[in-house]
């Protein structure tokens, strides 16, 4: 990662603190999505690893 | 990521070269010098191809296809392959990308046939096998160089043309737009808001599934499914208004440019008219002209002689012609016994005295008689003065013909400019469309807030419905669902808040660093304190007084929008998620001598790696010195002596070796 795309990750982590978000939700969310963005088209096959991220980080802030 | 040796084979000019390009920290620039069509292009065009092949060859003005690129020679000879192979060093692992085709004999001057088949291979270095995260297709590999390497329409900014960039000082198209947005990161951001409100609908979907299992009230459940539907139903009514307030604002665009252009042509009609009836007023001149040259041609035997009868008046006489008019003056008033002088002296005794010495015998003369004659034709045609008028009406003639040409001219070049547009019908008629555009923005606007003010009723009577079903519901499973969904927006807004925040803080300091960059490639520094980067990505050029130019209005030289445009690349290079190298063919074209010398004491700066290919006399001996610290080695690329079609790459030696 570069520099720039190491700031990008500092303003993530920034917002999740600051929304209360479970650690490392965002930057989890925002890898998957990085690997798709280079595809010359887009699919849904996001769908799925999204919705994983958002269950496994959703039972973790019910464990805090 | 580094590039550390190209290799191509059979690839334009090249039969075959290996290119160690590898650099250190402190000497990060390699060179690689080449007259005009001699194959810098070429080898800047294998490159692309190695990484994206035939997405890559898009940019070169006729050769698109890889099978172009093939070396004539080699295919004459036979069967063969072509291929281009990188060497890279990407986080710390190095692979090795290769591509390229088979190809069949094929005679000088037809089209080369290949069989059709890509080769594309990624060696991992460390084993020497292909790499399997790679995948086993070409799509997959091509996948992978373009999410871990640079992704295809980034690499604009990495690999380019010097003077081609001048054209993101543009308005920029909507393709660099997209790209920069992911050179910088934001796409990832945008999609991930997209994506996250896809992925609420389904986790309210979920809950919306729960709810119904769980409940015994059929009735209030019924009531759900229809406020729901009504909502789907809503949602779709918004979708389409909102697509028709879009396109009644690309028509309205559309027309309000036609109407421009139309005005415009209008007004060159108006010119052409005002052209054609000064035409008029000329040729009427013209047709006077030519009476008043007609009218002096018929005297133009006196305009002939006139020379001749200058001279003979001039000519004096014996005795001379004043004596000659007094004696025949004095000789009539003797014989009429004037009384009074021609002079108006009363004649006395002594004056007719006086008056009769003037009397001289005169004997016929020839000479005499003809000037008389002659006297008496100038005095009665005045042959000076029709010499003179005569002289007036021929340059008048030229000068009218001429104007007269002039406005045709103009006529015919108004008329080039004007086919199809600005006839008088067009534009109360584009007017008109204009405002009916207009109305509809206006139609599709309002049905559009009430339509989700609409949505906005109907969401909150399924909210009340849900609450009612929750409330009597006491189940895990549900609390669950719904906590789920609430979780997921507020994932959504956080995702929200980061574009935000990245626009509140990395985009003002992308332009700060952009500004920078500018100011110091500039040749005028106490002009200009800057660039500003909108939030369409269009740049303009920031004043010592605060007035602010789009950037192709500051310099509409190549070379300044050059300047500009190497700006913001190296801007984009700096808070780019990728890193690469910077690869640039003819670097400094068109630019001036401190423009060139800026951009020079630049160039190391903009990536970890920076190859320049470029002609003798864009970099010379002393541009070289500027380098001097920084370039790790210098290429020449020859032909060969006994093959000039083909070319070679060997070490420069220079001065800066």
């Amino acid at each position: 990662m570069t520099e720039a795309g190491d700031k990008i990750i500092e303003i993530i982590e920034k917002i999740e603190k600051e929304e209360k978000l479970p650690k490392g939700i965002l930057k989890a969310i925002y890898d998957e999505e990085l690997i798709q963005v280079h595809k010359d088209i887009r699919t849904n096959s996001v769908e799925k690893p999204l919705r994983e991220i958002i269950v496994k980080y959703f039972e973790m802030s019910n464990e805090d | 990521m580094k590039i550390k040796t190209i290799e191509i084979f059979n690839w334009g000019r090249y039969p075959k070269a290996t290119i160690p390009v590898d650099v250190s920290e402190d000497r990060n620039v390699i060179l690689i010098r080449a007259r005009n069509n001699i194959g810098k292009t070429t080898l800047f065009y294998a490159i692309k191809y190695a990484f994206y092949g035939k997405k890559g060859l898009e940019s070169h003005k006729n050769q698109h296809e890889p099978h172009e690129w093939i070396n004539r020679q080699a295919a004459a000879k036979g069967d063969g392959k072509m291929f281009v192979e990188l060497t890279i060093e990407h986080q710390g692992k190095e692979y090795r990308i290769q591509r390229g085709f088979k190809f069949y004999q094929t005679n000088t001057g037809e089209t080369i046939q290949t069989d059709g088949k890509e080769e594309l291979e990624i060696f991992d270095q460390e084993n020497g096998q292909p790499l399997t995260d790679a995948g086993k297709e070409n799509t997959t590999k091509q996948n992978w160089i373009n999410s871990m390497l640079i992704p295809y329409d980034v690499s604009q900014f990495f690999f380019f043309d010097g003077e081609d960039i001048k054209r993101y000082t543009d308005e920029p198209e909507e393709t660099v737009k997209k790209a920069i947005l992911r050179v910088l990161g934001i796409k990832v951001l945008t999609n991930t808001r997209e994506d996250l409100e896809h992925t609420q609908k389904l986790f309210n979907d979920l809950y919306n599934k729960k709810l119904k299992e769980k409940s015994n009230d059929e009735k209030t459940k019924e009531r759900l499914e229809q406020i729901q539907k009504k909502i789907d139903e809503q949602k779709s009514v918004i979708t389409h208004l909102d697509g028709a307030v879009k396109q009644a604002k690309q028509l309205k665009e559309n027309y309000t440019e036609q109407l421009k252009n139309n005005v415009l042509a209008q007004e060159k009609i108006n010119e052409r008219q005002r052209i054609a009836d000064a035409n008029e007023a000329l040729k009427k001149n013209l047709k006077d002209n030519e009476e008043i040259l007609k009218r002096l041609r018929g005297v133009s035997s006196i305009l002939l002689l006139e020379p001749l009868l200058r001279i003979i008046d001039k000519t004096e006489e014996n005795p001379p012609s004043k004596d000659q008019w007094e004696s025949k003056t004095a000789k009539h008033m003797i014989d009429k016994n004037f009384k009074t002088c021609v002079c108006g002296t009363h004649i006395d005794a002594e004056l007719k005295e006086k008056l009769e010495k003037k009397v001289l015998e005169l004997k016929p003369n020839p000479q005499a008689q003809l000037k008389r004659f002659v006297e008496s034709v100038i005095g009665r045609t005045l042959p000076e003065r029709k010499i003179s008028e005569l002289d007036h009406a021929i340059k008048d003639n030229i000068r009218i013909k001429g104007e007269i040409d002039t406005n045709s001219t103009a006529i015919k070049r108004i008329n080039s400019e004007l086919p199809g547009k600005g006839s008088d019908a067009m534009i109360p008629l584009l007017r008109d469309k204009e405002a009916r555009a207009e109305e509809d923005i206006i139609k599709y606007g309002r049905d559009l807030e009430r339509a989700k003010d609409q949505l906005i009723d109907f969401e909150k009577e399924e909210f009340v419905i849900k609450r009612k079903l929750e409330q009597a519901i006491d189940s895990e499973e549900l609390k669950t669902a719904e906590n789920q969904k609430e979780f997921v927006q507020k994932v959504r807004e956080a995702v929200q808040k980061t574009i935000t925040a990245y626009y509140e803080l990395r985009k003002p300091e992308l332009e700060k660093y952009v500004s920078d960059v500018f100011l110091k490639l500039v040749n005028n520094k106490k002009l200009y304190t800057g660039i500003t980067i909108d939030d369409e990505w269009e740049m303009k050029v920031k004043y010592y007084d605060g007035s602010l130019l789009p950037t192709y209005q500051y310099g509409p030289s190549s070379g300044a929008s050059q300047i500009v445009a190497t700006a913001f690349i190296a801007g984009l290079n700096k808070f780019a998620q990728k890193s690469g190298p910077v690869i640039i063919d003819t670097p400094l074209g068109r630019l001036d001598d401190i423009h060139r010398t800026n951009l020079l004491e630049y160039y190391n700066k903009m990536s970890e790696q920076v190859i320049i290919l470029y002609t003798p006399t864009e970099i010379n001996d002393n541009d070289q010195v500027i380098l001097e610290d920084y370039v790790m080695k210098h290429y020449e690329i020859l032909s060969y002596d006994d093959l000039p079609d083909l070319a070679r790459i060997i070490p420069y030696e220079s001065v800066i070796q």
